[in-house]
């Protein structure tokens, strides 16, 4: 007996300290390896018409028939189409495609491709990315006449209904539109499922990478397509993102050199991080806001236009962004966000608790009122914790006569309540699904969408058809002007207190270098190196 | 007694089905209230509300709950656990692949509990209210009284970040090719195919969560071998081998420890679901690609076939351990009536 | 000791804290400890130790609450289902069977979703999971005793039922009880830290030590007294519930008092 166990214990030892050369080596090697710290638990699948939540790998592993370059969402450029002409109505775009353009699996990509992503895209059921095309009235029954391929070379889309220009080249760009290899996908079909069970630890794209390795809540894997021929191909060869769910352990990991990039920190661990040598932080604006949404219907003081706009004189924006967020936030407070066109970088709300009191008064509140505030748990955007948010926005309006009760619940759970149109009032945020302005007008200004606006019961006729104007157009100087009405009605009417945007931070090894990312398609890696 | 030990096994078996039967009804019953939607937790909230209609009764969550819950069962008496709403993968198959390491970890954990309790445990006995006694307890129960995440956190801080002296997050390290897949368990996997630069990498990541897991339930370990040590230096034959003028030290290690091991042992077997459960905390922190993970997941997205299996899972290892632990008493001693 | 000093500082904390646990102090967030903050500031720069002070209230009292409860409820389906048997005790029984066999934390998530994630609700999930165990405990007692002599002896005496419950057996099988529920109290405050950490547990801005606890986890390595007087408050809590009812099971229980 005893000696078995001397003998499990010297196993174990060698077993533990003998960590010598391994028999297979790895193919790539940490120069040509960029290991991404994430919280990816939210990824459910990375087939590319699928895939909503978090689309970088899809970028990298499929092409689509334009793209915007890392850094520029505001002008769509060629890929896969070299070029496209668009009819007198706008409504039928042609697009010529490049010749010779390889899959991952050799086969050449033509018009068909495309054709057959777009099928899927309407035929897969319980998609969560498929609205983003069928709002344009594409569906299962109309796809194979809206979607036609006269040759190899070309494909014609003639949509069914009139959809904002810039809206539908940007979703062209996106990861729901990315064109998947007809061939090698529908030689993987089970039980009519669109070859999406396949695609859900495979890729088969014509991107710069293909997946080696998913498994959900544990880790994506993409190494480089040796069949890629778009363009020149990247140095990097290999591409990890481990799921880290803790920051802190994120944040170890970088320290430690066992990952590069860490895009998870809070900003008092960025600030630490700031401080030493081996690391930089890396921030862009993300495509979203953090707002405070009030029910005008609910709530009768939030009837009120003047009621509305005491609250946002109420908030101490300096307070929030400065404080709370540490850099890790911008002052924002039109409906679009820095980066898209459209943006209007206007502050006219300053936080003033005298003339907060004096619209309530105006409104008919001047005894204050009581309201509940629906608050998530976790983070809001920015990284900070919601609840701390949620207390600093109790402390403003009680300054102003406004008691609100905060009641903290799973995001789930308030968007259940939100959407239901049962909510007073919430702290909530919103991020772009596709970089034009109409992604953000519409939820926020048109009700006819059954978004944001009408959640709220903000019913603003005029406002909905400045937005519906305003989607119809190119990224023209009328756009502009249109936006900017938009912008102020929505400011000073709307039941959006909107409190600043958010960055992108990543925490990034100084070995990393030219890092060019953007809140759309993330991190370029054609320009990337590593030391 | 043979016939009678036959029946008890079947009366039994058929008490563990009425649990599991229960249980599943249980949860069934939970998920349909939890006040959150599954379908927009699943389609994120952009999602227009004329597609998560859609959505929802693709899934058959707008038919009437006893419908969906018989359907479930019927599937179940198949061997069906059903689809997974998030994402999109039959549960079985989610199951078979998160199951494994969360069986090595707890494994490892309970050797880590016994490794440190059972020796903390004779000490304390030995020592009987003297300060050995006092700081054996304070120590094993130590592990007992600090929040596991803190715990975990602070020693990846220390032992990882800033000194290196262990591996980070994770089964195995970035660089360290996979053994091929067999059990899913990483170090056995890695003990079969021979590669012993994978076992020790495995190994080497298991150290960290094992010893968080584990010394969380020392305290209980070294509790039971203290008492039941203490219970057993009492009775007649020990007396009698202290008579004879056996040293202390060879009464307690000949004679008491052997008997008193074997109701340390049981309990320790059925804390082993208690581990179960309380690897979601550890694995949480360590990026364990456990069970525990993959059901706080599913809790929070309402996934209902998702945790209808983990939740039917759990109580079937629970069941089972508590079955053998019974037998083994049961056979062990014969006055121990069938009921 | 220990127990007997948290239950004092629980019990003075509005005199023993420096100021509200609640006010903020943006400007100062995240300053180490000072004579005027002996445990530093947080991250919305709230006295940590006043913090601490008044969590002693919020976990003794939510730990007693949790065992009160879990007990009373288990206490009545235990004695019900030792006294009255048969059909009763199989039902009763198989009850206590599924909720054991449920894994505990996932059924508290689940409550705690149900009834909306806040401490109150924690502290009911946590009864939910744990009043199995009494009922068992107190049903194995009931079973023993019921053929005692001085059972008989009051039925004798002409006793009802009820009388004889709450006269002779209910006291008689206190004694586990009591020590079972004293060591259980400590994993109630650390289940309790754990759905707080998870998100089902108590809302800020309760000054929860768990919560504490989960919120300063992001500062552990930089700001480290924001996270760590709290945890160090449940470990020395905790560690005072186990200890104490280590020394009441050596007191209650005769076998091993016996001997020494």
């Amino acid at each position: 007996m005893r000696r078995v166990v001397a003998v499990l214990v010297a196993v174990l030892l060698v077993g533990v300290w003998a960590v010598g050369r391994g028999s297979s080596a790895p193919v790539y090697g940490p120069q040509q390896t960029i290991v991404i710290a994430a919280d990816i638990s939210s990824v459910v699948s990375l087939d590319p018409q699928v895939s909503f939540e978090f689309t970088t790998p899809d970028h990298l592993c499929y092409s689509n028939l334009v793209e915007f370059a890392r850094g520029d969402l505001t002008h769509p450029r060629p890929s896969v189409a070299t070029s496209w002409d668009v009819s007198k109505d706008g409504r039928v775009y042609t697009f010529h495609l490049r010749r010779g353009i390889k899959f991952a699996s050799g086969n050449v990509l033509t018009a068909d491709d495309v054709v057959y992503s777009f099928q899927r895209v309407v035929n897969i059921p319980k998609d969560p990315a498929a609205w983003l095309i069928t709002q344009m009235g594409i569906d299962e029954k109309n796809v194979g006449e809206v979607v036609k391929a006269p040759d190899p070379q070309t494909v014609v889309i003639s949509l069914p209904k009139p959809f904002s220009p810039g809206a539908f080249l940007s979703i062209m760009a996106n990861t729901v539109a990315g064109i998947v290899d007809s061939k090698t996908v529908k030689a993987h079909v089970q039980n009519n499922d669109w070859g999406t069970n396949w695609l859900n630890d495979h890729s088969a794209g014509s991107g710069p990478y293909q997946l080696a390795r998913w498994e959900r809540l544990v880790t994506i894997e993409l190494v480089a397509n040796p069949n890629y021929n778009i363009g020149p191909a990247p140095a990097i060869k290999r591409i990890i993102w481990p799921n880290i769910m803790e920051n802190t352990v994120q944040r170890n990991m970088l320290t430690r050199g066992d990952a590069d990039i860490a895009t998870g920190l809070s900003a008092s661990q960025l600030a630490a991080l700031r401080r030493e040598p081996r690391f930089y932080v890396a921030q862009i604006p993300d495509l979203g806001m953090e707002y405070v949404g009030m029910d005008v219907k609910n709530v009768p003081a939030f009837a009120k236009p003047e009621v509305r706009r005491a609250v946002k004189y109420a908030l101490d924006y300096d307070g929030i962004v400065r404080d709370l967020l540490a850099g890790n936030g911008l002052p924002l407070q039109g409906i679009i966000p820095k980066g898209l066109f459209g943006y209007d970088a206007s502050l006219p709300f300053k936080h003033d608790p005298a003339r907060a009191k004096q619209l309530l008064s105006e409104g008919g509140f001047g005894n204050g009122f009581t309201v509940e505030m629906l608050a998530p748990n976790g983070t809001a955007a920015g990284g900070i914790s919601a609840g701390d948010l949620a207390s600093k926005i109790k402390n403003d309006l009680a300054a102003a006569g406004i008691t609100v009760n905060v009641r903290q619940l799973a995001s789930d759970e308030l968007y259940k309540t939100y959407r239901a149109q049962k909510s007073q009032m919430v702290l909530a945020n919103w991020y772009v699904d596709y970089p034009d302005p109409d992604d953000f007008a519409k939820p926020f200004g048109d009700y006819t969408q059954k978004s944001l606006a009408w959640r709220l019961q903000y019913y603003n006729d005029p406002l909905a058809k400045l937005v519906q104007q305003a989607s119809g157009l190119q990224n023209t100087p009328e756009r502009a002007s249109l936006y900017k009405k938009i912008n102020e009605m929505a400011m000073q009417d709307g039941p959006f207190a909107i409190m600043y945007q958010p960055m992108i931070s990543y925490a990034v090894s100084k070995r990393i270098q030219h890092l060019v990312f953007d809140a759309v398609n993330g991190i370029d890696f054609f320009s990337l190196t590593k030391q | 007694m043979e016939m009678s030990l036959a029946r008890y096994l079947a009366r039994r078996a058929a008490l563990t089905v009425f649990v599991v039967f229960g249980v599943t009804l249980i949860t069934f019953a939970l998920t349909h209230v939890v006040p959150a939607d599954p379908v927009v937790a699943y389609l994120g909230d952009h999602a227009p509300p004329e597609l998560v209609e859609k959505v929802r009764h693709q899934i058959g969550l707008d038919r009437p709950l006893p419908v969906q819950y018989l359907l479930y069962l019927r599937d179940l008496l198949r061997g069906d656990l059903g689809i997974s709403i998030m994402d999109n993968r039959p549960v079985s198959h989610d199951l078979g692949q998160y199951l494994p390491a969360t069986v090595e970890l707890a494994t490892s954990a309970m050797v880590v509990a016994i490794l440190i309790g059972v020796p903390t445990g004779i000490v304390s006995a030995l020592y009987k209210d003297s300060w050995p006694d006092q700081a054996a307890r304070v120590f094993a129960l130590g592990g007992t009284s600090l929040p596991v995440f803190y715990v975990a956190l602070l020693l990846l801080g220390v032992l990882y970040s800033r000194f290196g002296v262990l591996p980070g997050p994770g089964q195995l390290s970035i660089y360290t090719p996979p053994p091929p897949h067999l059990t899913g368990m990483v170090a056995v996997d890695a003990l079969v195919a021979g590669d012993w630069a994978a076992l020790g990498d495995a190994l080497r990541h298991l150290v960290l969560p094992a010893f968080v897991l584990g010394y969380f339930s020392t305290g209980l370990v070294t509790r039971m071998t203290r008492s039941s040590l203490l219970e057993v230096m009492r009775q007649d034959y020990v007396r009698t081998a202290r008579a004879k003028g056996m040293g202390e030290r060879r009464v307690v290690l000949r004679h008491a420890l052997r008997n008193a091991l074997l109701p340390t042992v049981t309990v320790i077997g059925l804390t082993f679901g208690d581990l179960l459960s309380g690897s979601v905390l550890t694995e949480t922190i360590f990026s364990w690609p456990g069970i525990g993970r993959y059901a706080t997941n599913s809790v929070t997205n309402v996934d209902v076939p998702a945790v209808l299996g983990v939740t039917l899972v759990a109580a079937v290892i629970y069941s089972v351990f508590n079955l053998v632990t019974d037998v083994v008493y049961a056979y062990l001693d014969p006055q121990i009536r069938y009921t | 000791m220990i127990v007997a000093l948290f239950a004092l500082v629980a019990l003075l904390a509005p005199w023993i804290a420096l100021q509200s646990p609640l006010t903020q102090d943006l400007a100062h967030r995240l300053t180490g400890p000072s004579p005027a903050h002996p445990f530093g500031l947080d991250s919305l720069g709230r006295d940590v130790f006043s913090r601490v002070v008044y969590g002693a209230r919020i976990s003794v009292v939510s730990g007693v609450l949790v065992v009160a409860t879990a007990s009373a409820f288990g206490i009545t389906a235990g004695t019900v289902a030792g006294w009255v048997g048969g059909w009763w005790d199989e039902a009763l029984m198989r009850l206590t069977d599924m909720f054991l066999a449920f894994p505990s934390l996932i059924l508290a998530m689940a409550i705690s979703a149900i009834l909306r994630p806040s401490l109150t609700n924690a502290l009911l999930a946590i009864a939910v999971t744990s009043w199995p165990t009494y009922a068992r405990l107190i049903r194995a007692q009931v079973l023993s005793l019921r053929s005692r002599d001085y059972i008989d002896a009051a039925r004798a005496q002409g006793a009802t039922d009820i009388v004889i419950i709450v006269r002779h057996l209910i006291p008689n099988a206190l004694a586990p009880l009591l020590v079972q529920a004293t060591l259980n109290i400590g994993g109630i405050i650390l289940t309790s830290a754990g759905l707080s950490f998870i998100g089902f547990g108590a809302q800020p801005p309760t000054p929860e030590w768990g919560l504490m606890v989960s919120e300063g986890r992001t500062f552990l390595m930089d700001q480290w007294w924001v996270a760590t007087f709290p945890a160090l408050a449940i470990l020395l809590l905790v560690l005072g519930f186990n200890l104490l009812g280590d020394g009441v099971r050596d007191v209650l229980d005769p076998r091993l008092r016996k001997m020494g």
